[in-house]
């Protein structure tokens, strides 16, 4: 091998090196969760905080005991550098001694809770685990379980204790317990630890006026509670965040959040920090993250009987829209609850509306109760093709109500083109009278007042245009010159309005063909000539454009 | 001579072609390296905050970590405990002047919210029922108050939220401040302004 040749072979191993090394590197660098990614103004979405059916008691037992892989219920650890044993330590110090009870080998006996308004499901009574327990408050106040795990770790490291003492089953929660007092003994205990502090996260929701900080508003909030470390104004973004911080009022500063998993500073207060924080460790992120991707639309029959062209809808016709969309963030999105997954018009409100559609700028709600990440999810709604002829376009894409948007790329586009239906033109022979049982033709120039007869209308269709009976652009005949009027013949219980004799009678004309009107009339009261003009109108597309208009001319003896 | 230049010519060659083949093995390795990297990241990096053995609930929504406790998570245990073998903090002395503790409530909201003005506060130091929150208001002389009575919240003092309708204030800048008063305890906030329209 020649040294050039070594020297290219040697480049090209270093290359792959540094690549490896980058893949490696990028791996790393993402794992840090770090204090850069905190918003005090939201620590957690509501979607997320608000969400009582998250875990079954069995997960939560399984994460207890992960947590807590061997109990040191005798105290047999040694105790920091003391050279004593946890047991030996506490005798000699006068705190609890063993046997230690772990949180994974809780169980009490509860009284049970009746709903109430901040707890709308009950609450059994009897003896049950930790797990239990928690996961029973948070199905009855409808706080996510993963909530109540963290705030028993925030307040007192419980999750991760292997010696716990009984003061802190005692105040579990800090739930009416100041730090210069013991706690109000009404709340002590695990049980009432837990349920009060869910209820407290509800009555915030409920009763957002009797608290200090509210969601939608900006708040002052300290850093500290020595108020000569200052604190900043912050918006608050949704109940959960506003919960956080009427539960512990404090927001972390940049010291805390620098050294996210250790100390700040003496303006440094942790509550808020550590709650994020050990979240995000142990169950994601706190924020819902929403995005999507879709195949596009797939146009259907109003019925969902077959597929339709969108190049080639009819003026006015009802079609049903199909929105494949994956769910390619890290969030499940949900039908219901109080932040429900929609299709949302990404511009204004949109020119295919419905009345069935949940608002003009949100055409429908998700099919399923639920997409996870990774899964397929649907949107079907129901429009209106324009009535005017040509090409529209709009931009939909999925939201979750009251919280966010799918966040990447724009929304996908529903193009669609109305056909132009051709030309509405007519010739006509003239009106024929008869009587209204049809048996005989009459004399127009001979009618009887105030009498009912039979108009009769020839009219040959000689546009491009098919004439329908029916559908949303049905053709008619009308009151012209001027359109719109009232006609002085019209008889209120056969007319369609009384600037619209009749409907074609035919189902269908096409060019070329011969088409009938035919209506009831009555003659005015007043003897004399009596004469207005009627056309075909094809409802809300077009007059017929050309003339002359049929000149219905009658004389009353 | 001649079968020197020629094996000159054929050595010259062979190089050419080694250098060929390696070009081509490296781009080729290269290419295979780079979609590698971009398997990864597509594969792993998108969950990629989460330690490996995050599993998913049985059948239900969300992860969870079964990790055993980190290092961090042990410290932060154990110096919890530490704090619990401590003494609590001696509850704070009443003003020998006043015979009660000295606060200083915390104003959280200030402003005028469509035709009212809305102030809402807490007091730190004491947890306690009954106490008489005192919203005052003053604007060039003017002065218009409130009372509540303040109500616990978990380990704090509250005073619900003063509602006051702009038509009984005018407009301009009025200066807002809390005053607190119990049988234990009494303090006026720091004033703020807020922007009557």
């Amino acid at each position: 091998m020649t040294h050039k040749l070594k020297r290219l072979i040697f480049i090209g191993i270093s290359f792959l090196l540094v690549a490896m090394l980058g893949i490696q590197t990028q791996g790393n660098s993402v794992q840090a969760l770090s204090g850069n990614e905190f918003k005090a103004g939201r620590i957690m979405d509501d979607s997320l905080f608000f969400y009582g059916n998250s875990l079954k008691h069995t997960d939560v037992q399984a994460f207890l005991n992960s947590k807590v892989p061997v109990c040191d219920t005798n105290g047999t650890k040694p105790y920091q550098s003391t050279g004593l044993t946890r047991a030996q330590w506490a005798a000699a110090n006068g705190r609890p001694t063993p046997p230690y009870t772990c949180l994974k080998d809780f169980s009490m006996n509860i009284p049970g809770k009746a709903p109430d308004a901040f707890c709308g499901g009950g609450i059994g009574s009897g003896t049950k685990t930790a797990a239990m327990i928690i996961v029973e408050v948070a199905n009855a106040c409808n706080i996510n379980a993963k909530v109540l795990l963290v705030l028993l770790q925030k307040e007192q490291s419980f999750i991760t204790d292997d010696w716990p003492w009984p003061v802190q089953y005692e105040k579990a929660t800090g739930f009416s317990c100041p730090d210069t007092a013991p706690c109000d003994p009404e709340f002590a205990g695990f049980f009432n630890q837990v349920y009060y502090a869910a209820r407290q996260f509800q009555r915030y929701a409920k009763n957002a006026t009797s608290y200090n900080y509210r969601a939608g508003r900006n708040n002052f909030i300290q850093y500290h509670p020595n108020s000569t470390c200052g604190g900043t104004s912050i918006f608050l973004t949704g109940q959960a965040t506003a919960g956080l911080y009427n539960y512990t009022p404090y927001q972390p500063n940049a010291a805390a959040l620098n050294n996210l998993y250790g100390t700040g500073d003496g303006c440094s207060a942790y509550g808020n920090r550590n709650f994020w924080r050990m979240y995000n460790d142990w169950f994601g992120g706190t924020i819902t993250d929403f995005k999507w991707w879709t195949t596009g639309y797939k146009i259907l029959d109003k019925t969902e009987s077959f597929y339709v062209d969108p190049g080639k809808l009819q003026p006015g016709e009802i079609y049903l829209a199909k929105l494949h969309a994956y769910n390619t963030g890290s969030s499940t999105w949900r039908r219901d609850g109080p932040t429900p997954m929609v299709l949302g018009s990404v511009g204004q409100n949109s020119i295919f509306c419905i009345q069935s559609w949940i608002a003009c700028n949100r055409p429908a709600r998700m099919v399923e109760n639920t997409v996870a990440p990774g899964q397929l999810g649907h949107f079907m709604f129901h429009f209106r093709a324009p009535f005017a002829p040509g090409e529209y376009r709009e931009d939909f894409k999925p939201l979750a109500e009251m919280l966010s948007w799918t966040n990447n790329a724009n929304g996908q586009t529903f193009g669609i083109k109305v056909v132009n239906p051709g030309s509405f033109k007519w010739s006509s022979t003239g009106y024929k009278i008869l009587t209204p049982d049809e048996s005989k033709y009459v004399d127009p120039g001979k009618l009887k007042p105030n009498t009912l007869y039979l108009a009769k209308l020839h009219a040959y269709n000689t546009g491009t245009a098919t004439w329908h009976k029916k559908g949303p652009t049905p053709v008619m005949l009308a009151t012209s010159l001027p359109t719109g009027r009232n006609s002085a013949v019209c008889d209120n219980t056969t007319w369609i309005a009384c600037s619209r004799p009749a409907t074609l009678v035919e189902d269908k004309v096409s060019p070329g063909q011969l088409g009938h009107f035919m209506f009831l009339f009555r003659t005015p009261n007043t003897p004399g000539e009596h004469r207005e003009q009627f056309k075909p109108v094809a409802e809300m597309l077009s007059w017929f454009n050309d003339t002359p208009e049929a000149s219905f001319g009658i004389w009353v003896k | 001579m001649k079968t020197k230049k020629y094996n000159r010519q054929n050595k010259s060659s062979r190089d050419k072609d080694y250098k060929r083949l390696a070009t081509i093995a490296i781009v080729a390795v290269s290419l295979l390296a780079l979609g590698s990297l971009a398997f990864y990241r597509h594969t792993f990096l998108n969950n990629s905050r989460q330690p490996e053995n995050i599993t998913e609930a049985n059948g239900l929504e969300g992860k969870i970590n079964f990790e055993p406790p980190t290092e961090e998570e042990l410290q932060a245990t154990e110096a919890h405990k530490d704090s619990l073998a401590q003494q609590n903090p001696p509850p704070p002395q009443p003003n020998p002047s006043t015979g009660k503790i000295s606060v200083k409530p915390i104003i959280t909201i200030a402003e005028q919210y469509e035709s009212n003005v809305e102030v809402s506060s807490y007091v730190g130091e004491v947890f306690e029922e009954g106490g008489v929150c005192k919203l005052r208001l003053t604007r060039n002389g003017a002065t218009v108050e409130r009372t509540t009575t303040g109500i616990k919240d978990v380990s704090k003092t509250v005073c619900p939220t003063f509602s006051v309708p702009v038509s009984e204030l005018g407009k301009g800048n009025w200066n807002a401040s809390m005053i607190y008063e119990s049988g234990t305890a009494q303090g006026t906030s720091d004033s703020k302004t807020i922007k009557v329209e």
